[in-house]
């Protein structure tokens, strides 16, 4: 990272998809539009994903997939401080749709 | 049009609800599939560093986003935002659903959620009332695709072994409940997305991607409702008597309620409506009310964190059981009553029945206005059998009687463009197009809520004055083409200007409305009230005269010398009846918009002379002035070609009339109650059929009581104030505006001494 400059860095993650996982343990995959000093985020096109302790297997094996624990949530923003781990999306970059 | 409320991103969140899920399913498997995705590299370090080098306030941000936009973002960890935010201390495993063991609970939930599903009838989302039902939770969070997947998902015990009457009390008898409750849902969301409301004012739609069992047909849930029934019935469900009545009667009223709610307007034109059981039926229901028990626990908010939702979480709502059990009452008999619009029975009766059934208080449910919306007018027929020109047409020739040329079948036939019966016939169809649109959108318009409807008439009004100059000129043209004579009207010569004539009054009609429905929802403040009465005063005084006009040009014989006499079909002759009932039509609302106009003018004088005394105060107006509220109240009518808005200082002259005394005008006054109140018995004394309320007529005659009673009332106000002046007694006098007691377009002043108790409200009168 040494030599680019911090906003160009972070100008070749606006538009991509981030998955921000939150202090207590959800995942919000949405698509970057903003962010600041303090890594506030704001994401659009989100879906939040919450892992369900107990009964997942259950669930898997009656349905063999899990659709419940993810929701559409739109555009949303993340505080910095609640934010305990940022992942980029590393194939294509998002779904290549503008919106 | 329907439903723009939201917003941008509303629709925005939409359009990718409906294409997320298929997505959103593919990323969950994979990511629980394999622990350690490739896909995603974390770069939580390398992001934030980068961000420690912004300058404060600096923003990295996509060029073709606006902070604006952000503003309707959710903030996540925000407890009032984040509907996913656990509190502290709050576990995110689902608890286990309480399994009921004994029928009471089971009729408890029932009417629990009756209760809600009539919250969400009653303007709440369904996020907040049935959706917090962890057994509608619990059969719908599968994403069931059959009838047969719509089941309950729940742990095994041994008080719940298969088979057991407890099993079966749950899953035959509460699912069959469940499922016919979904789908009663979903049902009037179809209706109410059908027709123009409003969203999230009137009603909310959104069902947050969650699919309301739209796969499975009516018929498949009737007879699972059918065989819980049975199972109610058969000597296996071990309960006495008057509980499984109970039980029998709310699932066969989820049947029935269910297949109402599924009717479509062909049904319902061929009298297959059976509204009457429901409402049998929830008597039934309402005498076992105090045989269940409740069960609080199954309604959790919790559910809001599983929920597609781009809006913050909201509260439960869910109202008392008696209240739900009125609405739903009320529902069933309104729906059964807007039935009665498919017994058509002439334009005006129909236009009556609209008028009146919106103004009831409490306003009918959205989905009765929406339903009476589609038996008006859907897939281009009105009242599920006629041509909307038939209506349109009548509504004309009650009021106006046009000249019979006009309606002669036979104009359609001619081909020839140079023939006089064409081009008639080319204006005829010009003018069933262009006034049928506005003639619709006035009714749909009277089916909105009340704030709407007085909003839209300001916009509608416009349209009808562009209607009425642009009628002018095909009135005109059409005169030419029958060789119209013309009239000797008040010293000059006059065509009748029929078509014209017809659109004026209406738009005459519409702004009385916009006026009177500001003192209904309250909109003015009591020191305006005199400038308003004056200006529906001038308003009736403008349809009056007009409406003398009309009377005139309505008489037998006109057009006889029309060069089109010797070929003219019998059949669009118009009979003495006919020209009977136009001239009756004339003098009813003749007689109806006296009475009315005398009691706006007694209402000037009262509230003028309330202000003289000081009895009715102007609040201060640090940022406003008389002549800016003036401006404000006008605009809807300032673009207006007839009748004018008055300037403001001959406006201020003419209501306070500082020439006359303040004694003199309460006579006046006086003698208007009297005018107001003969003319209002006199309209109470007509027929049903008369006064054009044959399918309304209960709701027609609540209406003129309600008239009366504010006649009586203000000319009770009216003595008493006069007794203050005449004892010099008017510092000792009190006045409070009574809004409610009396006819709502005409709040009365209630005069009482300060130092006696208030006096008692009028009786009601019109026996």
């Amino acid at each position: 990272m040494a030599g680019v400059a911090p906003d160009a860095l972070l100008h070749s993650f606006i538009t991509k998809t981030l998955r921000v996982t939150t202090n207590d343990t959800r995942m919000f995959v949405g698509e970057l539009k903003c962010t600041d000093r303090d890594a506030n985020l704001i994401l659009a096109r989100t879906h939040e994903y919450r892992l369900p302790k107990v009964g997942l297997e259950d669930v898997v094996k009656a349905r063999g997939k899990v659709d419940l624990t993810s929701r559409y949530l739109g555009l949303v923003v993340v505080m910095g401080g609640d934010i305990c781990r940022i992942e980029v999306e590393e194939v294509g970059g998002g779904d290549g749709m503008e919106v | 049009m329907a439903n723009n409320s939201g917003g941008f991103n509303d629709a925005f969140a939409r359009l990718h609800v409906s294409e997320k899920p298929i997505e959103a399913r593919q990323q969950i498997s994979t990511t629980i599939s394999s622990p350690s995705p490739a896909t995603f590299r974390d770069v939580t370090q390398l992001f934030r560093q980068a961000c420690q080098g912004l300058d404060v306030g600096q923003l990295v941000k996509d060029p073709n986003f606006t902070l604006f936009e952000a503003v309707g973002a959710l903030e996540i960890m925000d407890p009032k935002m984040d509907s996913g935010l656990l509190k502290p201390g709050e576990d995110d495993t689902p608890s286990e659903i309480y399994q009921p063991v004994l029928p009471e609970e089971i009729i408890g939930i029932m009417d629990q959620l009756l209760s809600s599903e009539m919250s969400w009838h009653d303007g709440a989302a369904l996020s907040q009332t049935v959706f917090t039902c962890l057994y509608i939770d619990n059969l719908l969070s599968l994403n069931p695709s059959s009838l047969e997947e719509a089941k309950f998902n729940l742990p095994l015990s041994e008080s719940h072994q298969p088979g057991s009457p407890t099993y079966q009390l749950i899953h035959v008898v509460l699912r069959a409940y469940c499922v016919g409750l979904i789908k009663c849902c979903e049902r009037v969301n179809l209706q109410i997305l059908a027709e123009h409301t409003y969203e999230e004012e009137d009603f909310v739609t959104q069902t947050y991607n969650v699919s309301l069992l739209d796969f499975v047909t009516v018929a498949e849930i009737n007879r699972l409702l059918v065989s819980a029934i049975e199972y109610v019935d058969s000597a296996a469900a071990p309960w006495p008597n008057n509980i499984k009545m109970a039980l029998k009667a709310r699932l066969a009223f989820r049947k029935l309620f269910l297949t109402e709610l599924s009717r479509d307007v062909k049904e319902m034109v061929d009298k297959r409506s059976n509204w009457d059981g429901c409402i049998t039926l929830l008597s039934t229901i309402g005498i076992t009310r105090n045989l269940g028990t409740s069960v609080p626990s199954v309604f959790s908010i919790a559910v809001q964190r599983k929920l597609a939702s781009t809006v913050p979480p909201r509260p439960i709502v869910q109202i008392p059981f008696e209240e739900a059990f009125t609405i739903v009452s009320r529902l069933c008999k309104d729906a059964k009553e807007i039935l009665r619009v498919l017994a058509y029975s002439g334009a005006t009766n129909l236009m009556t029945f609209f008028l009146r059934f919106t103004a009831r208080k409490p306003q009918p449910s959205t989905y009765v206005r929406s339903l009476l919306q589609t038996l008006f007018f859907s897939n281009h027929i009105a009242l599920g059998r006629m041509q909307i020109s038939h209506i349109l047409l009548e509504d004309v020739k009650e009021l106006c009687l046009p000249a019979d040329d006009l309606f002669d079948p036979r104009n359609e036939l001619s081909e020839m463009p140079s023939d006089t019966r064409y081009q008639i016939h080319q204006r005829m169809k010009w003018f069933v197009e262009r006034a049928g649109n506005s003639y619709i959108t006035l009714y749909r318009t009277i089916c909105q809520n009340r704030s709407r409807l007085r909003r839209n008439l300001c916009h509608l009004i416009v349209d009808w004055d562009a209607l009425q100059i642009e009628c002018e000129e095909i009135d005109g043209e059409l005169q030419q083409l029958i060789k119209e004579e013309p009239v000797l009207h008040n010293d000059n010569i006059s065509y009748a200007f029929s078509l014209s004539s017809w659109v004026y009054h209406y738009k005459l009609r519409q702004m009385e409305w916009i006026i009177f429905l500001g003192f209904e929802l309250e909109v003015y403040l009591p020191h305006e009230f005199a400038g308003m009465y004056w200006y529906l005063q001038y308003f009736l005084r403008t349809r009056l005269q007009h409406l003398e006009r009309i009377r005139h040009f309505v008489h037998p014989g006109v057009a006889v010398d029309s060069p089109l006499a010797a070929t003219r079909s019998k059949e669009c002759i118009a009979s003495a009846q006919d020209v009977a009932n136009a001239q009756a039509t004339v003098n009813f609302t003749l007689l109806e918009a006296a009475a009315l106009q005398e009691l706006c003018s007694a209402m000037i004088f009262l509230y003028t002379a309330l202000s003289r005394l000081g009895l009715v105060k102007t609040p201060p107006q640090p940022y406003s002035t008389d002549v800016m509220r003036y401006e404000l109240r006008m605009k809807p009518f300032l673009s207006i070609g007839c009748p004018d808005v008055v300037p403001f200082e001959d406006f201020k002259n003419l209501v306070d009339n500082p020439d006359i005394e303040t004694m003199e005008m309460l006579e006046m006054a006086s003698e208007n109650t009297k005018e107001g109140r003969k003319n209002f018995d006199l309209l109470s004394k007509m027929s049903a059929a008369s006064s054009h309320a044959l399918l309304c007529e209960e709701g027609y005659r609540l209406n003129l009581r309600e008239y009366l009673r504010s006649c009586i009332g203000a000319g009770v106000a009216i003595v008493m104030l006069s007794k203050a002046i005449k004892t010099n007694t008017v510092a000792d006098v009190e006045v409070e505006i009574d809004q409610g007691s009396y006819h709502p377009w005409f709040p009365v002043p209630r005069i009482s001494s300060k130092k006696r108790p208030p006096l008692p409200a009028v009786p009601p009168t019109g026996r």
